[in-house]
């Protein structure tokens, strides 16, 4: 009737899938007492970006993924780069809506994703329990946007730009639906569950565990703080994390099945080299904001600020956002040729038997 | 090997948007997001103001419509009432804020207080010094941003 199993293992989903929701909604409170705005920016740049690059990692990187989906790898940037320039020209309330609700899309996507490993890894649930899944899933993420004030607020806003009118009457009665239909499927669920257990299927508590926490952070920064900040930081948080970690295993058990030791990627995600895997994709980070040109207090949260004071005694103003910039960029570039001074200051005694004998 | 079926996902997503666009082009009225409902404020700031009284942005909403008839004291209680959620990613929320007490002559070490803050938070901010600005408590410049620009994206 009960069969627990575990995405990665007990000790890891225990962190990253069932306690990290509980971290996140704790930071992002903490966000919001100690930070400024920019910490969205610095977790989007801390957690969004390497979660990108991972995606990259894997299908640009594994023969496997390249070999399978090679026409969407190629055709897909093509296409979505158009698209989205020419909305940006021509239709650009259009082309921001869909981005939106791609990204609300691709948020529950990933959550539905991880309970159907949840079954997959236990052996849990009937034949149609996908379906049930994502349809809950759907359910309990539409409600959330529809009904809450932080999405009401969003999707009020868009429907509004559009031109389309609404008042406080009609969110209410979208409100209404909304619930109504979630709890009318709540019951659903519920009796689709029952009668899989009564025909003797099993199911994983931990799969519920980890939906429970999962949308009751997603419901609590929603409702009750109505705070962007608090919002967009603790979902990037889940969201960014919890993906990392899924390609992190993904590609670590693949090799591992293949008993390829001799791939680059191989190499990086073997056991002991985790921190390797996060250093690349902080590293990705960073390189892809400096190209962008982002400012620099996004490293730091807004704690730390990249400004240079006048100095009166030998008459400099104070340094420009640009130049400030550019001395931070030109810096980070010197930080290899540091390194190499550095080791050179070691590596080259020749009283040392070891480099004698490569001389 | 190029498969029209392996783009059925992205075809299916732009499809959805093909409405919206045939709306945005076709049927979006010129003065979309103007107010409709006899208020002086925004649709979407009316909402938050009947369904979300007390919220941040239902506060900064009474605080422009308040402008907007003059009352700037009621405007500044209204702009100090949204602050007091903690709310700091609408920069207008600051602005306006910091405009009001300029407006009222509130004391300068009150002010500077307060635009340390905006500085702490939009750090990168282009807009001009507000103390030297010759708004009302942000009273809408022409091809200025609107209230309604302080309810951002998630």
């Amino acid at each position: 009737m009960i069969r627990t199993g575990y995405i990665v293992d007990r000790r890891n989903d225990l962190i990253w899938f069932l306690g990290l929701p509980l971290f996140a909604l704790a930071f992002a409170l903490y966000s919001q007492f100690a930070l400024s705005a920019v910490a969205i920016a610095s977790i989007a740049l801390w957690i969004e970006y390497p979660h990108h690059f991972v995606t990259f990692l894997r299908t640009y990187g594994l023969s496997d993924d390249w070999d399978r989906f090679k026409d969407r790898l190629i055709i897909g940037p093509i296409v979505i780069v158009g698209v989205t320039l020419g909305g940006l020209m021509y239709a650009p309330l259009t082309i921001t809506l869909v981005m939106l609700l791609w990204r609300q899309q691709h948020f529950l996507m990933q959550l539905h994703g991880f309970t159907r490993i949840y079954d997959f890894k236990a052996r849990t649930g009937d034949a149609s329990i996908g379906k049930w899944d994502l349809a809950l899933n759907w359910v309990l993420y539409l409600n959330m946007f529809l009904a809450s004030p932080l999405f009401t607020r969003l999707w009020a806003r868009n429907l509004t730009d559009f031109g389309i009118p609404i008042n406080a009457d009609t969110v209410r009665i979208v409100h209404q639906c909304s619930w109504a239909v979630t709890a009318a499927f709540a019951v659903g669920y519920v009796g689709h569950l029952l009668r899989g257990i009564k025909d003797g299927y099993a199911i994983n508590p931990i799969k519920y565990l980890y939906l429970g926490l999962s949308y009751s952070m997603l419901y609590i920064v929603s409702w009750h703080t109505a705070s962007v900040l608090v919002h967009a930081v603790a979902n990037m948080i889940i969201h960014g994390i919890q993906y990392n970690v899924i390609v992190y295993w993904y590609l670590r058990r693949k090799f591992e099945k293949e008993e390829n030791t001799t791939s680059w990627i191989a190499r990086l995600v073997r056991p002991g080299n985790v921190v390797a895997f996060v250093a690349l994709g902080v590293l990705y980070a960073v390189i892809y904001q400096l190209l962008r040109g982002g400012n620099l207090d996004e490293f730091g949260f807004g704690l730390f600020r990249f400004e240079y004071a006048s100095i009166p005694a030998l008459s400099l103003g104070p340094m420009s956002e640009q130049t400030a910039f550019e001395l931070f960029a030109s810096t980070l570039l010197f930080l290899p040729g540091l390194l190499h001074i550095y080791f050179d200051s070691f590596i080259w005694r020749v009283r040392e038997t070891k480099v004698q004998g490569g001389l | 090997m190029w498969e029209p079926r392996n783009f059925r996902f992205l075809l299916v997503v732009y499809c959805l948007g093909l409405p919206l666009l045939i709306w945005e082009l076709n049927f979006r009225p010129d003065d979309a997001g103007a107010p409709t409902g006899g208020s002086i404020l925004p649709d979407v700031a009316v909402i938050d103001v009947d369904l979300y009284q007390g919220s941040a942005d239902a506060e900064f909403a009474l605080g422009y419509e308040a402008v907007l008839k003059g009352d700037l004291k009621a405007a500044r209680r209204h702009y100090e009432a949204a602050l007091d959620t903690g709310v700091k990613t609408n920069e207008n929320l600051f602005y306006f804020y910091i405009e009001t007490l300029v407006q009222l002559g509130e004391d300068q070490e009150l002010i500077d207080k307060v635009v340390e803050q905006w500085r702490w938070n939009f750090p990168h901010s282009q807009r001009e010094d507000p103390r030297e600005s010759r708004n009302l408590g942000g009273a809408p410049l022409k091809g200025g941003p609107k209230p309604s620009d302080g309810i951002r994206a998630p």
